[in-house]
This record gives C-alpha cells, sequence and structure tokens, in this order.
C-alpha cells in the first residue's frame, strides 16, 4: 500500500497511541519495516522498545561468563544462592573436552579457579616435594621436566612455586618467570621457563649460553633454572650445543634417573615415566569430593536424594563415580587405564581428567558437549536421561566425531570395543530381562525398557535399530557395573569387550607386581593355572598341533621355508624348574608398571617374550580353542622372533644333540619321537 | 648396432642365435617370468657345482656346470605312492613291508626306460638297505619330514619340478629329473645365471664364495643329513650339465656387480640371523639389484650421456595409473 495522505495521518495517530510498531503495521496493511522506516523519515519521536518494558532485567548466570567482564561475574558467583546453579559446574567444565584445552591447560583451569571461585585440583605428585627439598639443599641442581602434553610439566612447577614462596607467589604467564626470593641455602637465583617451546629466537639468543652454563657448570654462583619442554623441543633447542645435546639424549632414551649423578649438573625427569600407581583413584576423588559440591542451592528443584524420580544428572553421574568396589565404574576405569599402559599407550594426567570430567558432564544434544546446571535442569524435567548417560559418555558418544578422536583417552577407550562384543548369556538377559544382573535406576531399565518393548513387540527395522543401539549403551552399561571374579563365568563384563581374558591378564600382572626378585615367594593358583594356559597357546602356535600340553615349553624349529610349511622339529623343552638346561621363567616386576615377559634362559643367554595385552590375549584364544591362522600376522611375527631367537642360542648351546620329531599323543600330549636316521648317525 | 670398442667376444660363443637383443645390452638372456625365488635357487644350484669343482679362469673358454639330477631322491619324496600304502596295510606282516614296498616301487621306477642307469639293475633303491637297516618306519619318517621342506608348497606344481629349502650340498638338484629329453628350462631360465656371473665378476668374490659355502652348504644340517641317507652315492647318479657365457667387459655396470655382491655380503655375515632365514631377503634383495642393472645398461646401450644420473626407484605414485608411470619413466630416461 501506499503511503497516502490518509495513510500517514492513521500512521501518526497510532503512533501516539504508543501501539507497536508491528501492530500498527498489520493495521495499516504495511510491513512492520515499513511503518519503522517511515516514522524515522517522518521524524516521528522515538518510544523506548516494548520489549524492554515489559520483561525485568535477566539474572547474570556464570554459566556464560565470557559475554561479561570479571566484577559482573563476581556479582553472579555472590548471586548464587539466589540462581540455581553451582559454580563449580562450569568450574568443572573447563577441565573438561573444550577447544582451549590442548594448550596452555594449567593457565586456563587457573584462571577458571579465579573465576568461579573454586579451588583448583589439587593431584598430589610426591615428586613436588623431592624437587621443593632439593632446591633447598645447599647446592641445587637444574631441573629439566620432559614429558607429552598432559603430564603434569606446567603444574608441578607452578606448585613448586607455591611451595618455595609459602603460598605467597604463584606463577605467573611470563615466558621466563623470575622467583622473586633466591633460594635459601645456596642464595642463588631461580628462573622458570614454563614452556621451552614459547622461547622465540631473540629470547633463545638472549639466554642460551647463560642456560648452558648453569646446566653444564658446577659454580656456586649461576642461577638455577626449572625448564619445561616435551622431548622433541628439548633436543631442537640444543642441538646446537653438542656436550648437552648427547648428555639429554642418553638420559632420555636410557630412561635413567640422574639425581644422585655427582657429574651432572641438573635433574632430567621424564614426567610420562613417573611411577604413578593411583593415579586413577586420585583423579576421581578429587573431583567428585570436591569441597564445593556443597555449593549445590537447596532451591534447584533437580536438587534431590538419590531415591526420588527427578534427580540432577550430573548428581547422578556423581554417584555413580563415587562407587568403589569390584563392580564399579571406578575399578574398570582403572583396569582400562593399565591395560592401556601396559600396552604402550601412555595416558597423560590431562587425558584422564578429561575423560572423568566428561563421564561427569558429557551431554549428547546436538549442538552441546558439557551440562550446565540449567541444561541438567532442563533433562530433568523432560526426562531426558538418555542424553547424559555416563557409560556412554565414557567413550565420547556426546561429542562431535572430530572433536572424539582428537582426545586420546576416548581413541584408548573405543580402542576396547566395549559394549559392540558380547555373549549368549548377555544377550538373553538384556532381551528377556534376568533380575540377577544389576539394574541402574536412571540409565538401565528406565532408558531401555520402552526400546525394548518397542522391538519385542514388532522388530521392524526401525524399531532394530533403535534397540540395536540401545543394546550397545546397556551392555556398556553392564560392563561398568559387573565385577568380573563372580560365580558365573559367562557374567564376566570382560566378555563384553575385545580383551575376553582382560580379567586373567591384570591378575597375572597383579601377582608380577607384587613380587619381588629378591624374595622366592610361592605364586598363587590362579597365577599358575593362568601361566598354564599361556604355555599352552605359545605351544600351539610353535608345534602346529593343538595341544594339551602346559607344563613346559617346546623350543621347535621355527619355519622360514618360502611359502612352504615344515614340520617343526623339537629343539629343546623349556621348563620352570631352576636346574633344568633351559629355564623358563615369569619376570618380577618389583612394584614397577612394566609388561610381563616370559624368559627362557640358557648357561648365560636370555631370550625375552614381551606378554603385551594383545599377545596375551592371543595366547589365551588359542590355548581355548581358536586357530592360530585366525589372527593378525604381527603376533605370529611376535612369536616367530621369540622362536628364531631362541632356537639359535640353543643351536648353537647344544649343536651336537640331533633335532627330534614332534607327534601328539591321543591325550593330546607332545611326545617326542627320535629320528632313526639322525641318531643312527650320532652314535657312530 | 653396437660401436666396435663395445663388441663382445660372447656373440661368438653362443651358437646360432638368431635373436641376440638381450645379449647386446644386458650381456645375457633371461627368462622373463621367472620368478625371484627361482632366480636365487638357481644362482644357488650354480654355486653348489662351482665351489665344489672349480672351473678354470679363462675369459675367452665358455665355461659350464653341471647339478646332480637326484632322480631316485626326488622319486621317494614326490612321485612315491606306495610306502603310504604299505605302511597303512594292515594285511602286510609288519617284517616283510619293507620288501614288498621295495618291490613295488622298484617295478614303476624301472618301467619308465630312461630311469636305468645300469641295464642289469633290478634294484634301483638298493642303497637304502643299508642305511635304513631295513626300517620302514624309519624311512616313512625321513621322507615325511624331508617332504615338508619343499618350497612354495601351495604352488603345487608338478612333481618333477619341486624343490627343496637349500640346507645343505644334497638338497640342491637339477631343474629336470631327466624325463625330458631336451635340457628343462622350466624354472631355472638363466636369471640365475646372470645373478651368478655378477657376482663372479664382482671384487669381493672370494669372501661370496666362502660365505655362500658357510651358509648353504654346510654338509651338517639334519635336513642335509637326511637328504643324504636318501639320495644315492653321488659317484653313481646322473648329472645334468649347462653352458654359461660370461658378462662382457663394460665399465658401467661394473658398479652393478658390485653392488649387488656388497647386498650379498651383508646379507651373509648377518649372525644374527639363522641360516634358513636368509633365502627370502636373499632373493629380494637380489630382484631389486637386477632391475636397476637392467635399467642401467639399458641407459648405457642408448648412450645419450657420457655419465648417465643416477636412476630414481619410484617407490609410490600418488595417482596409480600406467601412463604416469610410464611417462615417469621416459623422462628419467631421455
Amino acid at each position: 500500500m501506499k503511503w497516502t495522505e490518509k495513510v500517514v495521518e492513521q500512521l501518526k495517530q497510532l503512533w501516539a497511541d504508543d501501539l507497536s510498531t508491528a501492530e500498527i503495521g498489520r493495521r495499516l496493511n504495511m510491513t512492520k519495516n515499513a511503518v519503522v522506516g517511515k516514522a524515522h523519515r517522518l521524524g516521528l519521536s522515538s518510544r523506548p522498545s516494548p520489549i524492554q518494558k515489559t520483561t525485568e532485567a535477566k539474572p547474570l548466570t556464570p554459566t556464560t561468563p565470557q559475554k561479561t567482564t570479571i566484577s559482573e561475574k563476581t556479582q553472579a558467583i555472590q548471586h548464587n544462592t539466589m540462581t540455581k546453579s553451582n559454580p563449580l559446574i562450569p568450574f568443572l567444565a573447563s577441565y573438561g573436552p573444550t577447544s582451549s584445552s590442548n594448550t596452555m591447560y594449567d593457565e586456563c583451569v587457573i584462571k577458571a579457579a579465579k573465576d568461579y571461585g573454586c579451588t583448583p585440583l589439587d593431584i598430589e605428585i610426591p615428586l613436588i616435594d623431592d624437587i621443593v627439598t632439593m632446591l633447598q639443599k645447599p647446592s641445587p641442581k637444574s631441573v629439566i621436566l620432559t614429558g607429552t602434553a598432559g603430564d603434569g610439566k606446567t603444574y608441578t612447577v607452578r606448585k613448586i612455586v607455591e611451595k618455595l614462596s609459602n603460598n605467597n607467589n604463584t606463577l605467573t604467564n611470563e615466558k621466563t618467570y623470575h622467583f622473586p626470593h633466591s633460594l635459601p641455602s645456596s642464595r642463588r637465583p631461580l628462573y622458570i621457563i614454563k614452556d621451552l617451546s614459547e622461547l622465540d629466537n631473540k629470547d633463545k639468543k638472549r639466554i642460551f649460553s647463560e642456560l648452558c652454563n648453569a646446566l653444564t657448570q658446577h659454580d656456586d654462583d649461576v642461577p638455577v633454572f626449572i625448564i619445561c619442554a616435551n622431548d622433541g623441543c628439548l633436543l631442537q633447542f640444543f642441538k646446537d650445543y653438542a656436550p648437552l645435546y648427547d648428555k639429554i639424549i642418553n638420559l632420555i632414551s636410557n630412561n635413567q634417573d640422574n639425581k644422585e649423578e655427582p657429574q651432572t649438573c641438573f635433574w632430567l625427569i621424564n614426567m610420562a615415566r613417573q611411577p604413578r600407581q593411583n593415579i586413577l583413584d586420585q583423579v576421581i576423588d578429587k573431583i567428585v569430593e570436591h569441597p564445593q559440591w556443597d555449593k549445590c542451592p537447596p532451591i534447584c528443584p533437580a536438587y534431590t536424594n538419590n531415591k526420588s524420580e527427578k534427580r540432577c544428572p550430573i548428581l547422578c553421574n556423581r554417584d555413580i563415580l563415587q562407587q568403589k568396589g569390584d563392580n564399579s565404574m571406578r575399578a574398570r576405569l582403572r583396569d582400562i587405564v593399565c591395560l592401556a599402559e601396559l600396552s604402550e599407550e601412555h595416558l597423560p594426567i590431562r587425558q584422564i581428567i578429561i575423560g572423568i570430567i566428561n563421564i561427569l558432564l558429557g551431554d549428547h544434544k546436538p549442538n552441546s558437549s558439557l551440562l550446565t546446571c540449567k541444561k541438567a535442569q532442563n533433562r530433568t524435567d523432560k526426562n531426558e536421561y538418555s542424553l547424559t548417560n555416563p557409560y556412554a559418555n565414557a567413550f565420547g558418544d556426546n561429542l562431535p566425531q572430530r572433536e572424539q578422536k582428537r582426545y586420546k583417552i576416548f581413541t584408548i577407550l573405543n580402542d576396547f570395543q566395549i559394549g559392540f562384543e558380547s555373549n549368549n548369556f548377555f544377550e538373553y538377559a538384556l532381551l528377556w530381562g534376568n533380575e540377577k544382573l544389576p539394574d541402574c535406576f536412571y540409565y538401565g531399565s528406565r532408558i531401555f525398557e520402552k526400546s525394548r518393548q518397542q522391538y519385542l513387540r514388532d522388530p521392524t527395522t526401525e524399531h532394530a535399530e533403535y534397540f540395536l543401539h540401545d543394546m550397545i549403551v546397556q551392555r556398556r552399561r553392564l560392563f561398568f557395573s559387573l565385577a568380573p571374579n563372580n560365580e558365573n563365568c559367562h557374567a564376566n563384563p570382560w566378555q563384553l569387550s575385545r580383551f575376553k581374558y582382560g580379567a586373567e591378564y591384570l591378575d597375572l600382572f597383579n601377582e608380577l607386581f607384587k613380587s619381588n626378585t629378591r624374595t622366592t615367594q610361592k605364586k598363587s593358583d590362579k597365577f599358575k593355572s593362568i601361566a598354564r594356559q599361556v604355555l599352552c597357546g605359545l605351544n600351539r602356535v610353535m608345534t602346529q598341533t593343538m595341544t594339551a600340553t602346559n607344563s613346559e615349553l617346546w623350543i621347535t624349529t621355527s619355519s622360514s621355508v618360502y611359502r612352504g610349511n615344515p614340520t617343526p622339529l623339537l629343539i629343546q623343552r623349556a621348563q620352570q624348574r631352576a636346574d633344568s638346561q633351559s629355564v623358563l621363567s615369569f619376570t618380577s616386576l618389583n612394584n614397577t608398571l612394566k609388561t610381563p615377559v616370559i624368559h627362557v634362559t640358557q648357561k648365560d643367554h636370555s631370550i625375552d617374550l614381551v606378554l603385551k595385552p594383545f599377545l596375551f590375549e592371543c595366547l589365551l584364544r588359542i590355548a581355548h580353542g581358536a586357530l592360530p591362522a585366525s589372527f593378525l600376522s604381527n603376533i605370529h611375527q611376535d612369536i616367530e622372533k621369540f622362536q628364531r631367537q631362541v632356537t639359535a642360542i640353543t643351536q648353537k648351546n647344544f649343536d651336537h644333540i640331533p633335532p627330534k620329531e614332534v607327534q601328539l599323543s591321543s591325550s593330546g600330549e607332545l611326545q617326542e619321537r627320535a629320528i632313526t636316521i639322525l641318531e643312527e648317525e650320532v652314535d657312530f | 648396432m653396437t660401436p666396435e670398442n663395445k663388441k663382445s667376444p660372447l656373440i661368438e660363443h653362443i651358437p646360432a642365435t638368431d635373436m641376440r637383443i638381450q645379449e647386446e645390452i644386458y650381456g645375457h638372456r633371461f627368462g622373463a617370468k621367472q620368478e625371484p625365488f627361482m632366480i636365487v635357487l638357481e644362482t644357488l644350484a650354480i654355486y653348489s657345482s662351482m665351489l665344489s669343482c672349480p672351473a678354470q679362469e679363462d675369459s675367452q673358454q665358455k665355461r659350464s656346470y653341471s647339478l646332480y639330477q637326484r632322480r631316485k631322491m626326488r622319486f621317494l619324496l614326490f612321485h612315491d605312492p606306495h610306502l603310504e600304502h604299505v605302511i597303512k596295510d594292515n594285511h602286510i606282516a609288519d617284517s616283510q613291508k619293507w620288501r614288498v614296498w621295495k618291490n613295488r616301487i622298484n617295478q614303476q621306477f624301472l618301467a619308465t626306460s630312461h630311469n636305468h642307469t645300469r641295464d642289469d639293475e633290478k634294484d634301483a633303491f638298493a642303497y637304502l638297505d643299508e642305511k635304513f637297516s631295513s626300517d620302514i618306519s624309519a624311512l616313512h619318517q625321513a621322507i615325511r619330514i624331508l617332504r615338508s621342506y619343499e618350497l612354495d608348497r601351495s604352488h603345487n606344481r608338478s612333481k618333477s619340478h619341486r624343490f627343496l629349502a637349500v640346507q645343505g650340498p644334497h638338497t640342491i638338484y637339477a631343474d629336470d629329473d631327466g624325463r625330458q629329453t631336451k635340457q628343462g628350462r622350466e624354472y631355472f631360465r638363466r636369471g640365475g645365471e646372470i645373478v651368478y656371473l655378477m657376482l663372479h665378476q664382482s671384487s669381493s668374490k672370494e669372501k661370496l664364495n666362502e660365505k655362500i659355502r658357510q651358509r648353504f652348504f654346510n654338509p651338517n644340517t639334519p635336513i642335509n643329513k637326511i637328504a643324504e641317507a636318501l639320495s644315492e652315492d653321488d659317484s653313481a647318479d646322473a648329472k645334468s650339465e649347462r653352458e654359461i657365457g660370461f658378462l662382457p667387459d663394460r665399465s658401467l655396470p661394473f658398479e652393478a656387480y658390485d653392488r649387488m655382491a656388497e647386498d650379498w655380503l651383508h646379507l651373509l655375515n648377518c649372525d644374527t640371523l639363522p641360516d634358513d632365514y636368509l633365502f627370502e631377503p636373499l632373493f629380494r634383495i637380489t630382484g631389486l639389484n637386477l632391475v636397476a642393472y637392467f635399467a642401467e645398461a639399458a641407459q648405457e646401450t642408448i648412450a645419450k650421456y657420457d655419465k648417465p644420473p643416477a636412476l630414481p626407484i619410484v617407490v609410490d605414485l600418488t595417482e596409480g595409473r600406467n601412463k604416469h608411470l610410464r611417462q615417469a619413466a621416459e623422462n628419467s630416461l631421455f
């Protein structure tokens, strides 16, 4: 419609009546924008927006911190008892899988701690006290902390600064931090470089000679340095200074502890190889028993007790993480971290923290990764517990694929294929129900019943798809809720993963871990049974028969005939007695976290077979009936290499003894049979 | 085709060849489609002959080598069905089994005329009587074990052309077993001859001879002892002879000879690798060396450069179409 005189008059009238532009537009048959434009051109007095007039000011919530300034944030924090949120939640979220959690992690969490008024997570590392004690001695050494990202280097130096200054000072964000006081006994200055890769060429030129001096001269006047860097960066930095370069390479590759070495002026510590027995439990406890959980406001509708229908999912997840005992999520996570370490997949502390936070706060809604208090209330309200399932969060399912792949914790957990393996017992139990299996009040039948009933009534493709997906989730829940050593051997949670013999491996490891080379402790029956299964599997591979022999190892000639299949010939039998010619033994680990190893020792030589979890799994499956050919060739290569080395030294030491043919008796035991033609020759 | 100063005296010695292209370029003919492991097997066969009776070092004269046929051993290993039957047959008394089996096998063996070494031979396997003390189960055991050392078993070749892993002088034999009238070139297609000639004309020839003898022709390995027990005396065995020439005197490919010899020596000197593990890496590195030698010889023949540039070995192409591969090859040569 055109702006005729009459229409303009009507506009002016309605404008003075204080109607909204939209309403004016409707009455005049014009668009709102046309009305606004015309009013502006006419120069009509501007009126305040009706939206501002009718609603009150929105409360500033601490969940959107980046849009507000610090003072507003602290205001918000003070108001938290008026709003229904706990500042602990966004604080913990800063430890989780966010984009800033890869670089500058420690700086990021310290800032978050300050912003939300929460105490930062305080993981105990005994090394910190050792370093502080060393620095307070009359002749302290410089310290180099190396390791992968997330191993705790920046955290350690921060703690060192706090301890040295009795909590009066803390580490700043400068590239080189000069500790304000000189060290107590030695009166030497202390400089801290919290990340060597941050130094550009200019900085490097400035301090290079001083740094090299400090690390190579036993001088009482040079300053003491603490440097954090990962291995590659460290070597790159010192590549032009040969004495240091060679020394550092040596120390890193031999994994020696040079604290007590008198001739070196620095102590190199590889954070990735530090002993950390209870790290998972420590991390979980620090998170779920953080003092500020009591700041959850009582007016929050989701803040109910743990038997009520509607409870905040964050609190539900916290309950699950608090459980201890052999059938808890904590126990299985501990097992998984241990298995990963033994497979030489090192999990830095940061990854463990990210994993736990994700379990606690993961949210599977699109465009959302972690829960906030508001989102949690929302989920409670709408009964959407399937979106906050900790048993799915453990695998990073709440994150987009791309994000999931960035974090080692999720890659490792997904490698175990938990939920994708099963057996008849579990399938039947999930499909038809089984009272003996544990149910979870929030994440069990509550989220599973619907798709299960739907599928049972009508197993069409669509229902099947949802059902199968939910089955995977339930299997994962059962994995984290069952103890491995229960009466029913089929209800072993490890059957739900790729490592069906995971429990046996951990038993073997624990037994060896506790044992000491100095004391000859008697091995338990459990250990002996597992050792027998390992030997059975090895014998089956080495003799190419499905034998039952499991008390000794039959050393046979390995074949390397091109595309051939020569019969294995027995060279010697290795036994577990100390007086036999070839001694078979498992090494004691003396409380160090190392992969179990089988040794065959003859005279002075010893050949090792490293029993990594994957190899162990294959051997046990072979011992229980799988065919050796159904496994990857890497396994065969590992065993073949061991076989070849043992054969080589045996042949060298005992070459006057002719080999024997291997046969299988009717009971499945291996028997040796002399090769007549060779024996006759020897008789000459 | 060749400039005068490169004329090889080889040509006069190869009788009545129509096509001499390969000999001109590479110095010797090589058979296409000879598998790499066959090439090295042939080379080792030639070495077994040369090491036992070294020929004169006359560069003008053609050389030849001869290999034992070991027909009887091969018959026992690959052709004889009677042993299994007799062993399993419960109607024959144990003490009679040896005699019964001997009769049957002789019938089959001597029926074919070319198997006769002497006209009056009634029992071709008489030598086994003493060696095995007429114990049929001992014989069965020995045959069973040795048979399993066949190379490339999955290919299921014809019975006359099966080979054993080289673990001693008695485990190597000629490509034919005397059945064909003309010299068998089924598998030993001269590729091994080229390798032998290259190694023999390299500067580390002596060391190589010693090492090969030590690693591949140790007569005391258990497998060799079994093979020796199953074959008749060398003096009674027939031999197949072959002629090989020599590689021409060239400037460029001498590097190729030394290169190949160096690779062989490095492998043979690996003491941590047991003897029976050497074969596979050896033939793989030989294949690579041969490819490089052929390419360099081709380059020299084209004679475009005074000093030809080093040949790149393309390990991977991002777009794997043949057109690109040919293009890259052309670009490097021209």
